[in-house]
């Protein structure tokens, strides 16, 4: 019997079955876990982004569009620490058996990864913390890697015929991966301890792995807009520790740190924070060659 | 089955390898080999690691966090998040208000109105109070209960407006599918199934006031199913006891109230979604008490020997109290756009909303008017609507205007149907906390119109679930 049954295996591994077999639906919270499953999953994958680069993914709504998607969705991929908890759960609720909390097609990336800046106590007159420490992990490459790796794992549970296929993209992924970081903390080894400053937390996990300091936050508060007081205090504070650069995303306002800039002369810039938020980030990789580029640039106009 | 895959592939690979290699030397043959075999050392170490977390997965540990070692410098060290975990979330919603009304009438004539729905009170009060406490009871079901604390002339009264059970997708039902029991606010137009704290006005549109008594949350069950379709549609219906406005009376023998709906929606582009839904709401009442003295129910009312019974439709408009006995049904329509420029809702959005009511009734009006009391049989439809639209202009401040309008059953002899206009803006502070000043202008009927000037507040401490759509 049980020979019969490799036998079948082997046969049905030989037939072109691809037409046949529906693919893997992976619904996204943002571009670069979409980005992921992409490189993990491939064509096996059938990949939505519920928000787009330019959105702040803390305010999202939980429109009736991603209520369909995530219903129809075999796992759900999103950054988690309460990143998403104004929207993500609503949709949850209306979805599957399979993708709620603790099953295998609910994937959180903050679960997988170490958290920074968990904060000692919890009260909301500190702004938009979260519990379970920063959420924003794609921007460290490490932890990029350490989901890869539960993603691909998940994949080959939820589709056993092309287990072999998630093995082999995530080999693939995980060599070129490694490659890249090593490139990567070559080009930004200047950087190390200099000082930038941010809008909001957003950078944390970058600024970790590339040894940058952060001279100052322009939300006092994360989530809530810079006061101009803070922002005063701010002034002398950057401009003492010599920093090259303010930054931050395309859906932060621009105003509190163009100020900053006019006050200080250092540079303001806008760097991509995922997939697709600025020219030439299509994919991980690139996103990460432009950040390091705009960051070695900006480095470079200071010195 | 997966690790007999996975055995194939590396055999296929092997093959691959071995088969390019066949034309080389014998020395390229021993390199390639060496090879061979480190990258097989290295992929079957990664294989056994997915293998063994495929066994972790599937004897259930997929949802415990696998944490790398930590190094000491960073985080904080046995920090969980759970203490609570299993306490159900608690919030509270505070609603407080000044209001102030130039007329000393807010009766809608042609339109008796339930307790809910009349004009709120005016100068200086707090409205509702709302507790809310929400957990899931087991891996299957899900339990929330909402009080509101109101004061009702000079006693606080305890209102339950919602304690429901609901399934969880755990209990194995087919996806997209949901079933709700208890007292809750049910599925019916748009305004309805959200607290009051949540709404963009201070008070609830004309319609929602006459109509449905500000919210239909009678005691009932109600099964809900999001189609696995492409865009989203959503059906559903439910099956009520028949007590809360517009119904009322009922003895629970027979259950002869019933809602349905179907609704859908999806995106326009990247930045603006919409929905639109059509309800139905059916049912009989046995007294349906309005005006101020509520709780009147069919048997409770004596035959007085100044009664007297007119036949036709309107000219409801003398009276301020009464009830009703009869078949009521409600069809209601919403729609709802959002569009947010940069697709940052917490920036700019502008949000238009629209319901239209109308009911069909049939039966007889019991109508009293200090000792006069009047019967009149009723048999047609009124109807009723609302727009509005508003726009958040930063993160914090909010514009936005109402029009609402009500056309009576047959002419109700005021010469006017009664129509509302609200302006209000708003101060968001977080979203835990806002300010609200409103403008309303009612008139109800020829001469007489009510300029109202209410600021409110709105904050909640606590859990505070996320909005529905």
């Amino acid at each position: 019997m049980r020979q019969l049954l490799i036998a079948f295996a082997f046969a049905l591994a030989l037939l072109p079955l691809e037409a046949a077999r529906a693919k893997i639906n992976v619904f996204a919270c943002h571009p670069e876990w979409a980005a992921l499953a992409q490189e993990v999953g491939g064509e096996n994958l059938e990949i939505f982004s519920a928000t787009h680069p330019g959105q702040n993914p803390h305010y999202i709504r939980a429109r009736p569009s991603l209520i369909s998607k995530i219903r129809g969705a075999d796992i759900v991929i999103c950054s988690g620490a309460s990143l998403e908890v104004g929207w993500l759960p609503l949709l949850v609720q209306k979805a599957g058996g399979n993708v709620q909390p603790g099953k295998t097609g609910h994937l959180m990336a903050t679960d997988f990864v170490e958290t920074l800046e968990k904060p000692e106590y919890l009260d909301r007159s500190m702004g938009d913390i979260h519990p379970e420490g920063n959420p924003h992990v794609q921007l460290d490459p490490r932890n990029i890697l350490a989901v890869a790796d539960e993603l691909a794992s998940r994949l080959a549970v939820l589709d056993r015929e092309n287990a072999g296929v998630y093995g082999e993209n995530l080999r693939n992924f995980s060599a070129r991966w490694e490659e890249a970081i090593r490139r990567w903390e070559t080009e930004a080894a200047p950087l190390r301890g200099k000082y930038v400053a941010t809008h909001h937390q957003t950078w944390v996990y970058l600024l970790d792995w590339l040894g940058i300091r952060r001279a100052g936050t322009l939300e006092e508060k994360p989530g809530i807009p810079p006061s101009g007081r803070h922002l005063r205090s701010l002034v002398s504070e950057v401009q003492d520790k010599g920093t090259f650069a303010i930054i931050r995303t395309v859906y932060d306002p621009g105003n509190a740190g163009e100020w900053l800039s006019r006050k200080t002369g250092i540079p303001v810039a806008v760097l991509p924070h995922t997939v697709g938020s600025a020219e030439g980030t299509d994919d991980l990789f690139s996103l990460f060659d432009r950040i390091v580029e705009n960051l070695g640039k900006l480095a470079g106009a200071r010195r | 089955m997966n690790r007999l895959s996975v055995a194939a592939f590396a055999a296929l690979v092997s093959l691959f390898f071995t088969a390019s290699a066949l034309a080389a030397s014998d020395a390229e043959i021993s390199s390639l080999r060496e090879e061979i075999e480190s990258m097989k050392a290295e992929y079957e170490n990664r294989i056994s690691r997915m293998e063994s977390r495929l066994r972790e997965m599937e004897e259930g540990k997929s949802a415990e966090k696998r944490l790398p070692a930590k190094d000491g410098s960073r985080g904080f060290a046995g920090r969980t998040v759970r203490s609570n975990d299993f306490n159900p979330e608690v919030g509270v919603v505070f609603d407080g208000r000044y209001s102030n009304f130039s007329s000393d009438d807010g009766e809608i004539p042609g339109f008796p109105l339930g307790h809910e729905g009349e004009r709120g009170k005016e100068g200086v009060s707090i409205g509702e109070t709302e507790v809310n406490l929400t957990a899931n009871v087991d891996d299957k079901f899900r339990g929330s209960m909402t009080a509101a604390l109101a004061d009702h002339g000079g006693a606080v009264e305890v209102e339950l407006e919602e304690a429901y059970v609901e399934t969880l997708p755990g209990l194995g039902l087919p996806a997209g599918a949901g079933i709700r029991a208890g007292r809750a606010f049910w599925t019916l137009g748009y305004l309805n199934e959200h607290h009051s704290h949540a709404d963009d006005f201070a008070d609830r549109p004309l319609p929602y006031r006459a109509f449905l008594d500000n919210a239909f949350n009678d005691d009932g069950a109600q099964v809900s199913y999001v189609l696995p379709t492409g865009f989203y549609v959503e059906v559903g219906g439910g099956v009520f006891r028949g007590d809360d406005f517009p119904f009322g009376g009922a003895s629970g023998e027979d259950i002869n109230t019933f809602s349905g709906f179907a609704r859908v929606g999806g995106d326009i582009g990247r930045n603006s979604s919409f929905r639109i839904g059509g309800y139905i709401l059916d049912g009989k009442a046995s007294g349906r008490a309005m005006g101020d003295g509520h709780g009147h129910g069919e048997d409770e009312h004596g035959h007085g020997e100044d009664e007297h019974e007119e036949e036709g439709v309107g000219n409801l408009e003398l009276f301020s109290e009464g009830a009703f006995t009869g078949d009521t049904r409600l069809y209601i329509a919403d729609m709802r756009y959002t569009w947010a420029p940069t697709g940052n809702p917490r920036h700019q959005e502008l949000i238009l909303q629209g319901e239209y009511f109308r009911r069909a009734e049939k039966g007889l009006y019991v109508l009293e008017e200090g000792d006069e009391v009047t019967e009149r049989r009723l048999d047609g439809s009124a109807h009723g609507w609302y727009a509005q639209g508003v726009y958040k202009f930063t993160r914090s401040l909010r514009a936005g205007v109402r029009y609402s309008r009500l056309h009576s059953p047959g002419d109700a002899g005021t010469g006017r149907d009664p129509y509302a206009i609200a302006l209000m803006t708003d101060w968001t502070n977080s979203e835990f906390s806002r300010w609200r000043l409103q403008y309303n202008r009612e008139s109800f009927e020829k001469n007489r119109t009510d300029n109202q000037f209410i600021l409110q507040y709105v904050m909640s401490i606590g859990a505070h679930g996320a909005h529905k759509y």
